[in-house]
């Protein structure tokens, strides 16, 4: 039988960046002067792991740096080495070029071998340097490695088949079919006295396949029953059998010696016993599935046999044996599109309603009592379906430990890293998209924020500077923070930047408007560049990112004690709160997370300013006005702003009022691309349907402001 | 009446593995990610061979077979250990907890079902 290993290969893939990910925090939690037996243990099933999968399938590249680490590991952990930071240190290393190894694999690529040999050579000369009493070496490893694998290769047993076949013309009618049968045979395997004749073909083949797969290869020409094929033995292990010196497996008892055993067992009739075991299967069947367990009929044999253990054993076994798994891996796709059909389905749901609403609601009643049950049913569903993809944080957080570690190293800074709420769940797609943000604040804040300890000391504080993470949900949005008890930003320096760069502002500006320039583009105060932070990718485009999943920003600051940044996101990028509007015929829907307020505008509050079309006069502030009718072409039912109504829009720092005919109700409506199945249009960052059957688009604001500003 | 084996592996990967090759030649298989999740599996069924790995959470395979050993059902049912080493203190090891026998890995899916096949049949 050869079994194809591929099929495994993805599951390790993913089990071994767990390891490493575990192994990861686990050292980075690691308290150097009290390690943790447990967590020893746990860093060392971690590399130990990787090590026997990758062994398996054949990934030596990976199973010679993990045996290195793993030897290194079990001495911490049995105490025969001292841990040290510089150990910590490989380990961490380690871990990348493991990470880097399995990318390779993982996209069949061939990874560079620098990188291993020089943590291979580090962590050999951390062993030595341990008093590594064991007998490890790093010469030999890859040589051990290779052993593995070559005796695994030994392995695979050759069957040698006797097959014999009919050969009439009307099975093989030219000399060419029985050609192409018997070249096939030879691409399987090794054919061996084959012999010809008028009615027939006998040959002996030597080969890995299976009499199934052999079988396969002959139905094209033959009908099972014109085929005869026998199993007369397996070549390698025939080969073997003198060969007494296999040390990969053995028995402590004779393998005959264990037959006996379980002989003896089955006379005792636990469960071996051929008779016994059916009827107690049966037996555990019947309770499981038809009947209840007191009202069976015992059979006579199995209750003689056991009568201590039948009661408990009936009793587990209802459970179904094979329920083993308590989680599986599906793919993103499919969630996706299970996501997608909800979607749908939300839609036929609440065009049902809108159809429904019409009907009278007496002689209706039924009908309209079982769309309310579709309506609960569907949402429930749909939430269910949602959490589905949902994630802790804890998968982006998880990196910031060693992004920090490494990064106070560099600066010859002090500095903790607190995490709060690492299990507010949010969606796979958010987590993916957050990730390069909040790694850009956090380096950010360590570089800018947290001063150096003598500074600290100076200052009266801790020298050690505290970064917290912190994510919540709260009404409706995730809520994620990152705060530091660093310098704070510093007013006048961004000013003077401001200035500098030619941006706008006015003398009496708040702070908080202050905190929002460093997000301007090309902004950075940072007073000596380092290769850290204020390389011109900057908090802009943070911003952007952060934008463009539907979140916003904000800055709290104050000098000398820190400052928080916050970000707000939508729970998930497949369902968005709106508000729809209506301008003509058409409807709109308005992300929420954007209108500040709706007003209806008092005429002299409106002005004209030539040649730049109207703005709006808001409690001292002038924002422009901005026609939907116009923008997308439409006639509109009322001309005047005073007539209709005005939405106040925020974003990217900027305000500017819109003006529709009319508010129409608030929805959570489900996102569907548009440039998937149009095209994109400037101004629609996508559309949805209505309960109605409608089509509405979806308002792309930041691009709205742009059309202001043009 | 197929045989059945309980495997138990903390690495999925391994345990699919092994799952697999022995699913394919006929046997049913039984999955159990720790020495816990094995020994309660172990409990509620009826197994002919028990595979185990040695490092696991929660219960490492020779706490798991020395427990097995305790119970009535197991006393006689043929216990495999797969490890990564084939040393004289693991053996010795292994057989003070009651082990029927060991095998290295990596091994190969034949290696597993040669081993398996002379054990069970």
């Amino acid at each position: 039988m050869s079994i194809d290993m591929s099929q495994f290969y993805q599951v390790f893939f993913e089990e071994s960046a767990e390891h490493l990910a575990s192994m990861e925090s686990l050292l980075l939690a690691l308290d150097l002067d009290a390690p943790d037996p447990d967590q020893l243990n746990a860093i060392f099933r971690a590399a130990h792991s990787i090590k026997g999968g990758s062994g398996t399938f054949g990934f030596t590249d990976m199973t010679e740096v993990t045996h290195i680490l793993e030897t290194l590991l079990d001495g911490i952990r049995k105490n025969e080495i001292t841990i040290t930071s510089d150990m910590v240190d490989a380990f961490l290393q380690a871990g990348d070029v493991l990470k880097g190894l399995l990318e390779a694999h993982q996209n069949g690529t061939i990874a560079d071998p620098a990188p291993s040999i020089e943590i291979r050579a580090r962590l050999e000369q951390l062993t030595e340097q341990g008093g590594g009493k064991m007998e490890i070496a790093g010469a030999n490893t890859p040589g051990a490695a290779q052993e593995m694998a070559e005796a695994a290769a030994h392995f695979s047993p050759q069957h040698i088949y006797q097959i014999k076949f009919e050969k009439s013309p009307a099975i093989f009618p030219g000399k060419a079919e029985l050609d192409n049968l018997l070249e096939e045979l030879g691409d399987i395997g090794k054919i061996e006295n084959q012999e010809i004749t008028a009615e027939s073909v006998t040959l002996s083949l030597i080969t890995y396949a299976s009499e199934a797969e052999l079988r396969d290869t002959f139905s094209f020409f033959l009908e099972p029953e014109q085929l005869t094929i026998t199993l007369t033995g397996d070549k390698a292990t025939d080969e073997k059998t003198g060969a007494d010196d296999d040390q990969s497996y053995g028995f402590f008892v004779e393998p005959e010696q264990i037959k006996a055993a379980t002989e003896d067992a089955q006379g005792y009739g636990f469960f071996v016993e051929p008779d016994a075991v059916k009827s107690e299967v049966e037996n555990a069947q019947g309770y499981g599935f038809f009947t209840d367990v007191e009202n069976q009929p015992q059979p006579p044999a199995a209750t003689a046999a056991q009568p201590d253990e039948m009661p408990h054993r009936r009793a587990t076994d209802r459970a179904p044996a094979a329920a083993a798994e308590t989680s599986i891996r599906v793919s993103v796709e499919k969630v996706d599109q299970m996501i997608n059909l909800v979607g749908e389905l939300v839609i036929t749901q609440s065009m049902l309603a809108e159809i429904a609403s019409h009907l009278d609601p007496v002689s209706h009643e039924n009908l309209i009592n079982g769309l309310a049950l579709l309506e609960r049913n569907t949402r429930e569903l749909q939430e269910s379906v949602m959490s589905v993809r949902m994630m802790p944080i804890n998968f982006v957080f998880s990196r910031f430990p060693r992004v920090v570690r490494d990064l106070a190293g560099k600066l010859d800074k002090k500095v903790q890293l607190k995490m709060v709420g690492e299990g507010t769940e949010l969606d796979k797609g958010l987590i993916e998209k957050i990730s390069d943000p909040l790694t850009h604040l956090v380096r950010n804040s360590l570089d800018h924020g947290i001063e150096m300890p003598d500074e600290r000391i100076a200052k009266g504080k801790d020298p050690q500077g505290t970064i917290t993470l912190r994510a919540a949900h709260q009404g409706g949005n995730i809520v994620i923070q990152v705060m530091d008890d660093g310098a704070g930003l510093n007013r006048e320096r961004i000013l003077a930047k401001a200035r500098e760069k030619g941006i706008p502002f006015n003398d009496n500006i708040s702070d908080a408007d202050v905190w929002l320039m460093i997000f301007a583009p090309g902004f950075s105060t940072a007073a000596v560049v380092t290769d850290v932070s204020g390389r011109g990718v900057g908090m802009d485009v943070v911003k952007k990112n952060i934008e463009g999943i539907g979140g916003r920003v904000e800055i709290a600051s104050k000098a000398g004690e820190g400052s928080t940044i916050t970000i707000r996101l939508p729970l998930t990028l497949a369902i968005l709160d709106g508000l729809s509007i209506a301008v003509g015929d058409q409807l709109y829907i308005v992300p929420l997370s954007f209108i500040t307020e709706s007003l209806q505008p008092k005429p002299e509050d409106i002005k004209e300013i030539s040649g730049q079309g109207m703005v709006i006069h808001v409690r001292g502030e002038y924002l422009p006005v901005i026609a939907l009718h116009q923008i997308f072409n439409i006639a509109p039912r009322v001309n005047s702003p005073a007539e209709g109504i005005l939405v106040l829009l925020e974003a990217e720092g900027k305000k500017v009022a819109l003006f529709v005919d009319d508010l129409v109700s608030q929805h959570q409506v489900v996102i569907k691309s548009l440039e998937t199945n149009y095209r994109k249009v400037p101004g629609v960052s996508g559309a949805t349907i209505m309960g109605d059957g409608r089509v509405a688009m979806i308002m792309d604001v930041g691009a709205l402001i742009k059309f202001a500003q043009q | 009446m197929a045989k059945t084996v309980l495997t138990v592996d903390d690495s999925a990967s391994i345990r699919q593995m092994v799952a697999f090759t022995l699913k394919s030649a006929g046997y049913t298989v039984i999955e159990a990610a720790d020495g816990q999740d094995g020994l309660d599996k172990a409990r509620a069924n009826a197994v002919n061979l028990v595979l185990t790995d040695q490092n696991m959470p929660k219960m490492d395979g020779l706490t798991l077979i020395k427990t097995l050993r305790g119970l009535p059902q197991y006393k006689a049912t043929p216990i495999l250990m797969l490890t990564t080493e084939s040393s004289d203190a693991m053996k010795a090891q292994g057989r003070a907890s009651g082990a029927t026998g060991w095998l290295v890995k990596p091994f190969d899916p034949q290696k597993l079902l040669e081993v398996v096949k002379k054990v069970i049949g």
